[in-house]
């Protein structure tokens, strides 16, 4: 080894921190070297005032750091509570997808919808003069067909779909129906006025 | 003429001064606080919180930034640790951290467009003032060797100097160990290191020529 290998190894060997085979070969140098015995020379006494400079930066930086304990507790104590928090809203995860809310949207309707139509009797349409009208005459009509059991179970039929599950229109449907299929009875109420021509033509 | 068992001599001081408490050995502390024993951290702190806060006070050059940093190492341990498999050293892994969390910060202060930052020094602490009156031609010979020394260290060593020289002699890290954290060579570390103290001794030549040192 010349002098440039040697210089760099000269660090780590006043601090002997050198493999056996580079102290070695530092020493056989240094034997037959004047110039880098004097470079080690100089290195050891920067070596010595350096390790002198970082012992008493670690000796002045003790004061500012006395509570450095307790404000590490501090913070990981506020971490535990932030990640605590924050484990809680993860649990409600499903809340933060958009496609959930309008699944949760649709099953909502979906509900209300089956509630509505199965289990809430809408009142009486009071706003539809026309279809009320229609329901009496309806009501009057069965009275007079009382003896006819097929078209008296049709209206009892129409008269539930109506008034206990709200379909208006299906009603209607089954009301048209009976009078189609009884049309001597409607005539004979149209005779004597008890239902309109117009609106029941057979 | 140097005498070869002046080496061994001073690497064995070198070794006792990482530990000058005479705390626990790092294996046994890691392992009482995977057992969850909380004074083991306390102790893995004190042996540690000085290295470190140094380290990160020579790169941010300000005692608040430095202490936040040495705060943010020790959580991020604390944290760690219970799946912290032994790979290396405690001290490489805990420099690497701190490593880490120093080009955050500069990242962080480059973002924030923050200026004048190298014309700051490290404030490292004068001595206190009980020293200063038992001895004071001697505390104010060392104060500035410090000042020259730490002048040294932010103006003359490139960053791969510093990081190397800082590591090797704040961190109390062995020259692989320095290699490890850096991500470089042994045989780079050892250039680094020995061109650091020699702009470092080049500088106290004069004082030394003046008979000062």
């Amino acid at each position: 080894m010349n002098c440039n290998d040697i210089a760099p190894l000269l660090i780590a060997y006043v601090h002997n921190d050198l493999s056996d085979e580079e102290r070695e070969a530092v020493e056989s140098h240094l034997k037959n070297c004047p110039e880098c015995s004097r470079t080690l020379e100089e290195t050891i006494w920067t070596v010595e005032l350096l390790e002198r400079k970082v012992e008493a930066d670690m000796e002045s930086v003790e004061p500012l750091l006395g509570d450095l304990e307790v404000k590490v507790y501090r913070r990981l104590a506020a971490e535990w509570v932030r990640e605590a928090r924050r484990r809680w809203i993860d649990r409600l995860w499903f809340l933060r997808r958009p496609w959930a809310w309008a699944a949760y949207a649709a099953a909502a309707l979906a509900f209300g919808v089956y509630i509505g139509s199965h289990h809430l009797a809408p009142e009486r349409p009071a706003d539809q003069p026309a279809l009320a009208a229609k329901a009496d005459e309806c009501i009057r009509m069965r009275l007079r067909m009382y003896a006819d059991e097929e078209a008296f179970r049709k209206l009892e039929s129409a008269h539930v779909i109506k008034y206990v599950r709200g379909d208006e229109w299906k009603a209607w449907g089954v009301y048209n129906q009976v009078i189609r299929e009884n049309p001597g009875t409607v005539a004979a109420m149209i005779a004597s006025e008890e239902i309109s021509t117009a609106e029941y033509k057979p | 003429m140097w005498r070869p068992q002046e080496a061994r001599l001073m690497g064995e001081k070198r070794k006792r001064k990482l530990n000058i408490e005479e705390l626990p050995e790092d294996e046994e502390l890691i392992k009482r606080i995977k057992e969850g024993d909380e004074r083991a951290f306390e102790l893995l702190m004190r042996k540690y919180k000085r290295r470190v806060y140094l380290i990160a006070l020579q790169s941010t050059k300000s005692h608040e930034d430095a202490e936040d940093i040495t705060q943010e190492v020790f959580i991020r341990v604390f944290k760690s640790i219970p799946s912290w498999e032994p790979r290396a050293s405690f001290s490489t892994w805990l420099y690497k951290v701190t490593s880490h969390l120093c080009v955050d910060y500069h990242r962080s202060r480059v973002r924030q467009r923050v200026e004048s930052v190298d014309d700051e020094e490290a404030a490292v602490p004068e001595p206190r003032a009980e020293d200063l009156a038992s001895h004071p031609d001697r505390v104010a010979e060392e104060r500035e060797i410090r000042r020259l020394i730490d002048e040294v260290i932010q103006k003359n060593l490139s960053g791969r100097q510093r990081d190397a020289f800082i590591l090797y002699y704040y961190g109390g890290l062995q020259v692989k160990e320095v290699a490890e954290v850096l991500g470089v060579a042994e045989g780079t570390v050892k250039m680094h290191l020995f061109r650091a103290v020699s702009k470092i001794r080049e500088a106290l030549k004069p004082l030394k020529e003046r008979g000062e040192i």
